[in-house]
């Protein structure tokens, strides 16, 4: 009995473990022939699963000039991943570091 | 009037997270609608104008800033306003007319790039009207102008530094807006009198303006020089050389190299990477490109094929260890999982232009990079002491090994005839900076002249900048009290590091 709770017990400890690896892991996102500018990290946290209100878990980008945005972070921050694992995934965190798109002309006449 | 866009007061981190300060204000400059270039540039002018004139009645240093690239803090200023140009990143092509009649240039040889036109749009603009540069550096992120201000190269063992493109620069000063070219005229004055601008023709304050390290005004717009379309065929290899082949490359024998590793002929570009902990056991990463004629069925590179493995901030973006245990080893994994295994002789040619030789940057952890210049005669006398000194210093950086003609700019490092440069490349922990000071202080007590990169961590102060470049120092500050006599326009660009470094 001894023994197969202390399989269980690694087995669960790998699966949070392998969790929490996986929530470093980050992604990126950025159009081609990128031409970056400004930009900050922008929070949205996912309350419930996703089960709870959309209200909140989608933001506006305001700051790009209307020329939209060149490329997109998507990460965790350690805190958060922490947050995530504590409260069983309830409260997720997720960052997102954009870029502006600074614009592209062709060659002009001076 | 170009737009002046008001960010406010917040804490802003340079690209590489190597430097932070805390701004008054963040301000982004905005072309506005105009019918020319030449309009394009005067707006851009006058409101740099009108904000730097505000700053000096106010005693608010500013600090123009383009992709903040540089890791060395000289892209920050505490309590001021970081001005940022990126968006002004047009380019326009002149007419002859446009030019003096003193001018021999070709006029489709010359390309007017605004301040915060990127490396990559200026190799893209380049292009577009059936042009190439002869050199950059490793990056195509950062801007031009800011690229030229800190003299970045890259390993083109025939040409200087991507300011030797540079035919002459428009600057402001809190008092006034200057075209600044050699005494032979380059630009008509009817051009620069359109473009709300004054002419300076003098080779000596040219020369200091080419690479003025941020410390000669507001740089707005350039005209720079290109060639010809060409292309480059790309050899790239991990492999293992000999003590002897450093001694090749000391004496310039790249096409003896080349064809040991390469193939038969000169090469254009030519770079080494070495794993410090044991350079001669260890594969390397070579790189060549060879140039070819430009061919216009030759379709561009997927993305990732022909830069690959050049920038090394990237290759060793994912190496972050403290540890000193296996050290080598991660090293060498990560060298090598990062360089493409499908560039060899005998691989399929991966041809494209100059353009495509660098890769998009992503973002990436905060990093170190320093590197030291010296004389390329001296590189197999100095090759052992280098890479021992930085070992048994704790370096933990991969150690690059590129080639740079001597370059134009008063305060260029790579002014020997013949130059090669050391980089170190890695993550941002104390081994990476103790490995690094024990370089130099190995270097200077063996008596070898080197210099150091503007842009990257180089513990330079003002006695060491007044001793590397001796008469060249003393002629760009006279270049600059030129510019500007007045010390109160000076102080407007003042930050930390210039004041450190004896240039404000």
């Amino acid at each position: 009995m001894a023994f197969w709770s202390l399989i269980l017990i690694i087995l669960l400890a790998m699966l949070v473990l392998g969790q929490a690896m996986s929530l470093f892991g980050d992604t990126f996102l950025a159009v081609a022939d990128p031409r970056p500018v400004g930009g900050k990290t922008i929070e949205i946290t996912i309350f419930a699963w996703g089960f709870a209100s959309r209200r909140g878990r989608s933001l506006q980008v305001d700051d790009c000039m209307r020329l939209g945005i060149n490329d997109m972070r998507f990460f965790m921050t350690k805190k958060a991943i922490l947050v995530c694992l504590v409260t069983f995934g309830f409260v997720r965190t997720v960052s997102i570091a954009y870029r502006c798109f600074a614009g592209d002309s062709d060659v002009g006449e001076a | 009037m170009a737009r002046v866009v008001k960010l406010g007061q917040q804490v802003w981190t340079n690209y590489h997270k190597t430097a932070a300060c805390n701004l008054k204000d963040r301000i982004e400059l905005v072309n506005g609608e105009q019918t020319n270039g030449r309009d394009y540039l005067k707006s851009v002018a006058e409101t740099v104008l009108a904000l730097l004139r505000e700053a000096k009645q106010y005693q608010i240093p500013v600090r123009p800033i383009g992709a903040g690239w540089s890791p060395s803090p000289i892209n920050v200023v505490e309590d001021g306003w970081l001005v940022e140009t990126l968006r002004l990143n047009r380019t326009f092509k002149l007419s002859a007319k446009d030019l003096h009649d003193d001018c021999d240039d070709d006029v489709e040889s010359l390309l007017l790039v605004q301040a915060g036109a990127t490396v990559d749009e200026v190799y893209e603009s380049a292009e577009e009207i059936g042009r190439s540069l002869r050199t950059g550096g490793a990056s195509n992120g950062q801007s031009f102008a800011g690229a030229c201000a800190t003299g970045t190269h890259g390993s083109v063992w025939q040409q200087g530094g991507i300011q030797d493109h540079v035919r002459a620069v428009q600057l402001v000063t809190p008092e006034r807006i200057l075209w600044i070219a050699p005494k032979k005229a380059v630009l008509s004055d009817d051009f620069i009198a359109q473009t709300g601008s004054e002419i300076i023709r003098d080779d000596r304050i040219f020369a200091a303006a080419q690479l003025h390290v941020g410390a000669m005004g507001f740089v707005t717009a350039m005209l720079i020089e290109t060639d010809p379309i060409y292309m480059v065929q790309n050899i790239q290899k991990a492999t293992k050389i000999s003590r002897e082949h450093i001694d090749w490359l000391s004496r310039g024998e790249f096409q003896r190299f080349s064809k040991e590793f390469g193939l038969n002929e000169n090469p254009y570009f030519q770079q080494v990477i070495l794993n410090p902990f044991d350079p001669f056991g260890n594969n390397c990463l070579l790189r060549f490109l060879y140039k070819r004629p430009f061919d216009g069925s030759i379709p561009p590179p997927p993305a990732g094929q022909m830069g690959a493995g050049y920038d090394a901030l990237t290759l060793l973006g994912n190496l972050i260890t403290n540890s000193d245990l296996f050290k080598g080893a991660i090293m060498q994994f990560a060298m090598e999982q990062g360089y493409p295994d499908d560039r060899d002789v005998n691989d399929p040619p991966a041809i494209a232009t100059w353009g495509n030789t660098t890769e998009e940057h992503a973002p990436i952890a905060s990093l170190f990079n320093g590197s030291v210049t010296m004389d390329r005669n001296k590189l197999s006398e100095a090759f052992d002491l280098i890479i021992n000194s930085f070992r048994q210093g704790g370096g933990a950086t991969v150690v690059t090994i590129r080639f740079v003609h001597q370059a134009e700019g008063l305060l260029a490092p790579a002014h020997w005839p013949d130059n090669v440069v050391i980089d170190f490349d890695g993550p941002d922990v104390e081994s990476s900076h103790s490995g690094y000071k024990a370089v130099i202080e190995a270097l200077d007590d063996a008596g070898i002249a080197f210099t150091r990169h503007w842009g990257k961590t180089n513990n330079l102060d003002e006695r060491r900048v007044k001793r590397d470049y001796e008469q060249n120092f003393a002629d760009w500050k006279w270049a600059q009290s030129q510019v500007m006599p007045d010390a109160a326009d000076r102080q407007v660009f003042a930050n930390e590091e210039l004041v450190k470094l004896g240039l404000i």
